[in-house]
């Protein structure tokens, strides 16, 4: 065979199956640290190497040329099915997983979430049945036994559902049939020691007996293989008996060397046994919380006003050549960094930032460096009038900057958009310097908005790191300002901070707090919708009627923004509107499609309302609030899918512009990089599982919203749930409709 | 009881990395003997339908081979060269299927003789979007799942534990 020891040096990519494999690794490097500060003894490098090991088996099952060499030969097949079934579970076993990875994902999760249902007695009843050796040891070998029937194995081979289910079935039943075997700590086996003797011996004749059907059948008991293995130079029939072998020998040693280890264990003198050690669960965590002003140079940076301030300058300067290019380049989106930075890059890297690292577009805003600059000279003395305090001028800027982007197809103008920036910089400026504290941010500025919103599905936000420090604290200066600096610009009192929803990011706080005690730590994503507290600078938010109008244009805002660049829509409005005048129709299709969107909304509430449950109103509030992670991650779905398809096309804007400035460095634009982009495999899955991850988490906040309900039977709170998640999984079919569509390549070139 | 919730941990985070084991898929859908060897023609995915579509020829990598492909009895073929790959044994080529209906697929080796056998298909339309993602699209469900019986156990534990309370 030519170039074969080439081939069998090469290794697939990895794919999508790298990330449950690297997850799973990293939550137990993390746990296996944490326990062994505990008990260094009981957590030894062995099982941390024993854990590692079994996963790179299971690495080289999937990734290495076994796999694609189990397609046209069966001894590798047989390989690769040994490797899976008898030689990675007990390696992962033995590196008794349970504990390290409950200990290594977050404290919430484990407790919240994991807590309750692994402490169900059923799912705790199945699992020990399924672990027990009566089940494990005939489940095992009738599922070996089962997919090496000619059918199943063909099956198999020719789907790649087939390959994977078949995989999982291999994996699994082996961890249940080895756990018994194994006993991972912390579990007790409820069966006496000896009994797992006989139990290896019967799968091991099990096992011999199929061995022996492929080494003495007198055919190709597997047709593909009459056809792949003469290609590739090896006889069908003696590849069987390779097959055969491999599975005859090497894995009738894995079952009785065990075997043997375990009977001469249990002919020894018994051990006094050690005292476990108490549960994990309660044993307390002394650790200390993370927190990014606690990262090296990071956490410095973000302390520094100046260096804050540097980094808005930095952005302000992009923004700057942005707007240049604007009005001297060509006014043709894909070759103009005015068409393609903004509304590609800024956006979608915007939304990933915001949802995986808190408000940092806030945090590195340009609108407002002008104005931190000027205010050294002119500080000013006015309040932000009483009467525009609330969210409703600026949901109304937001209903029209939607209807204007669709009408006048602003990330198509490069003019348009470079105007759009100088009037935010100049609005920001201006408004800043007759009003006080950071009063377009507040209450004008859209984009801020939107960032807030979108920054309530992140795991950092902006808070205290002691609250007993806190309550000691008589002069505020994280509100007031103080002699290392400003307040608040929003008026939120740190320590009753709650959420995302006003708070710029800024970090004034962090810098004028004379205790250090102010910084960015880990929190629940969404945690703030659920509760109905009094929060600084917000109030109550099931009273502000504003900011729940606000969260709905956003919501129905993200599905007719992501709806209207969809090709079937924009050929409709092609095709049916051709000789009205366009932007004014747009714009009323935008409007009307907002409002449809919010109708189901308006339903549920009345239905609500029908049933006296609570008041139309705060009903309304609820489920708005309730929706958000939907219309979030539509957001980030469809922004985010311009990113990852446009993402090339930031370089040739810039190398045409240097090229006009007579710059030469940054060489040709390759304008093959702004056209004909497609999206990669991985996108749609990503998409989708963004958006039905979503849908979880409102559904679950919906639930907890009828349950805690007062006053109300169990009928009556399932009721009300299912009026709500009619209306979250309406939003999220159409979400679902969208991504599947062929999309405008916005910003791009035909 | 609190052990057991730790080694049900362990399971959901291993299940998740072991049902994503991916498999190659592909059938063989010729065989013939060149110059006493045995070459297997593969075609994935195995079902033949409008899109792209890979053809693996096993046996001859060092003999140049094309692979034909003819939408129907009356259009010309059209011939695209079999390349090898590191990463895999035999010869390659990635093409698409453009049409529904009847094709025809051969190989020929060197200059084309017109004799080489041919393997007739029948091309089908592409699935829907939606049925090729389904999977996705669905995957909510079983942490969805997981959060119902979360939801449940919290509430049946609230119950006992206020039931407690009142007795």
């Amino acid at each position: 065979m030519r170039g074969s020891a080439a081939w069998w040096l090469a290794w697939q990519t990895p794919g999508a199956a790298a990330v449950p494999l690297v997850l799973a690794l990293t939550v137990y490097v993390i746990g296996w640290r944490r326990l062994r500060r505990q008990d260094a003894k009981r957590w030894s490098g062995f099982r941390l190497c024993s854990f590692i090991v079994g996963l790179g088996v299971m690495a080289i099952a999937i990734w290495s040329p076994i796999d694609v060499m189990g397609q046209w030969l069966l001894s590798a097949h047989m390989s690769q099915h040994l490797l899976l079934a008898m030689v990675a579970p007990p390696l992962v076993l033995l590196g008794n997983p349970f504990s390290p990875l409950l200990a290594g994902v977050p404290r919430w999760m484990s407790k919240d979430f994991f807590g309750p249902i692994l402490g169900w007695p059923f799912f705790q009843h199945v699992a020990q049945r399924l672990v027990h050796p009566a089940v494990a040891g005939p489940l095992f070998i009738v599922m070996s036994w089962g997919w090496h029937l000619p059918f199943a194995y063909e099956w198999a081979l020719t789907s790649d559902a087939a390959h994977a289910f078949e995989h999982a079935c291999f994996f699994w039943t082996g961890v249940c049939f080895w756990w018994p075997v194994v006993q991972p700590w912390p579990w007790k086996s409820i069966v006496p020691r000896w009994v797992i003797v006989p139990y290896l011996l019967a799968a091991d004749v099990a096992n011999t007996l199929l061995a022996a059907i492929f080494a003495f059948a007198p055919g190709v008991v597997y047709a593909t293989y009459r056809d792949t293995s003469p290609a590739l130079g090896v006889d069908a029939l003696q590849d069987q008996q390779v097959a055969a072998a491999i599975m005859w020998l090497p894995g009738s040693l894995i079952y009785l060397i065990p075997a043997v280890v375990i009977l001469v264990q249990a002919l020894s003198p018994k051990r006094l046994t050690k005292t476990i050690s108490l549960p994990l669960l309660q044993q307390p965590r002394a650790r200390k919380r993370w927190n990014v002003v606690r990262v090296p140079l990071l956490g410095a940076v973000l302390q520094n006003a100046t260096a804050r301030n540097s980094i808005r300058w930095c952005m302000f300067l992009l923004a700057a050549l942005v707007v240049a290019d604007g009005f001297l380049g060509p006014n043709e989106a894909a070759t103009n960094l005015a068409g393609t930075w903004p509304w590609t890059h800024w956006r979608g890297v915007a939304a990933v930032s915001l949802v995986l690292a808190g408000n940092v577009a806030c945090l590195g805003c340009p609108l407002i460096a002008p104005r931190n600059l000027l205010r050294q000279w002119i500080r000013p003395k006015n309040r932000w009038p009483n009467w525009l305090r609330g969210k409703w001028v600026v949901a109304a800027i937001l209903v029209i900057w939607l209807m204007a982007y669709e009408a006048f197809g602003w990330w198509n103008s490069p003019v348009m958009t470079a105007w759009l920036l100088v009037g935010l910089v100049a609005a920001a400026t201006v408004v800043d310097l007759i009003f006080q504290g950071s009063s377009f941010c507040q209450w004008l500025c859209p984009i801020g908005q939107w960032n807030m919103s979108m920054s309530m599905a992140s795991p950092i936000q902006v808070g205290v790191l002691d609250p007993d420090i806190c309550t000691r604290c008589t002069t505020h200066d994280c509100l007031r300002g103080g002699p290392k600096g400003p307040g608040c610009g929003t008026n939120i009192f740190l320590p009753r901070k709650v959420g995302s929803l006003d708070c710029t990011a800024c970090m004034d706080c962090v810098t004028a707090c004379p205790h250090d005690n102010a910084g960015a730590g880990l929190v629940v994503p969404f945690h703030e919708i659920a509760p109905e507290t009094v929060r600084s600078s917000i109030g109550k938010w099931i009273e502000r009627t504003d900011l729940v109008a606000l969260l709905l244009v956003l919501e129905c805002g993200a599905i007719v923004n992501a709806i209207l660049m969809t090709a079937p829509v924009a050929n409709e409005l092609d095709t049916v509107l051709p000789s009205w005048p366009r932007a004014a129709v747009v714009a009323l299709v935008t409007l009307l499609g907002m409002v449809l969107c919010a109708t189901p909304i308006g339903v549920a509430a009345a239905i609500g309302g029908w049933q006296r449950c609570e008041p139309v109103k705060q009903r309304l509030a609820r489920l708005v609030m309730d929706l958000w992670p939907i219309g979030a991650s539509l957001w980030l779905v469809h922004f985010g899918f311009h990113l990852v398809t446009g993402w090339k096309s930031a370089l040739p804007p810039l190398q045409r512009a240097a090229m006009e400035s007579e710059w030469v460095d940054l060489g040709e634009p390759a304008w093959a990089a702004n056209c004909c982009a497609t999206s990669p495999d991985w996108l749609v899955p990503v998409m989708l599982c963004a958006l039905g991850g979503a849908l979880c988490i409102s559904l679950q906040l919906l639930w907890n919203r009828a349950a805690n309900a007062s006053a109300t039977t169990l009928l009556r709170q399932v009721v009300r749930w299912c009026v709500d998640a009619i209306v979250a999984i309406l939003w999220w079919s159409v979400s679902v409709w969208i991504v599947l569509q062929p999309m405008q390549m916005r910003g791009l070139l035909p | 009881m609190r052990h057991q919730s730790q080694i049900l941990v362990s399971i959901v985070s291993l299940a998740i990395a072991a049902a994503k084991c991916l498999g190659d898929g592909g059938v063989p859908i010729a065989a013939m003997d060149v110059n006493g060897h045995r070459c297997t023609l593969i075609m994935s995915p195995a079902t033949p339908e409008i899109g792209p579509v890979s053809f693996t020829l096993l046996g001859r990598s060092d003999l140049p081979a094309m692979l034909y492909l003819q939408p129907s009895p009356s259009a010309t073929p059209i011939g695209h060269p079999m390349v090898t790959d590191a990463r895999t044994p035999g010869v390659h080529v990635q093409t698409q299927f453009t049409d529904v209906g009847p094709c025809q697929v051969w190989i020929e080796f060197g200059d084309p003789s017109g004799t080489s056998p041919r393997v007739e298909l029948f091309v089908n339309a592409a699935p829907p979007a939606w049925q090729v993602f389904i999977p996705w699209i669905f995957c909510w469900i079983p942490l969805a799942g997981l959060l119902a019986v979360r939801a449940g156990v919290v509430r049946s534990t609230n119950y006992t534990s206020a039931m407690r309370g009142t007795e």
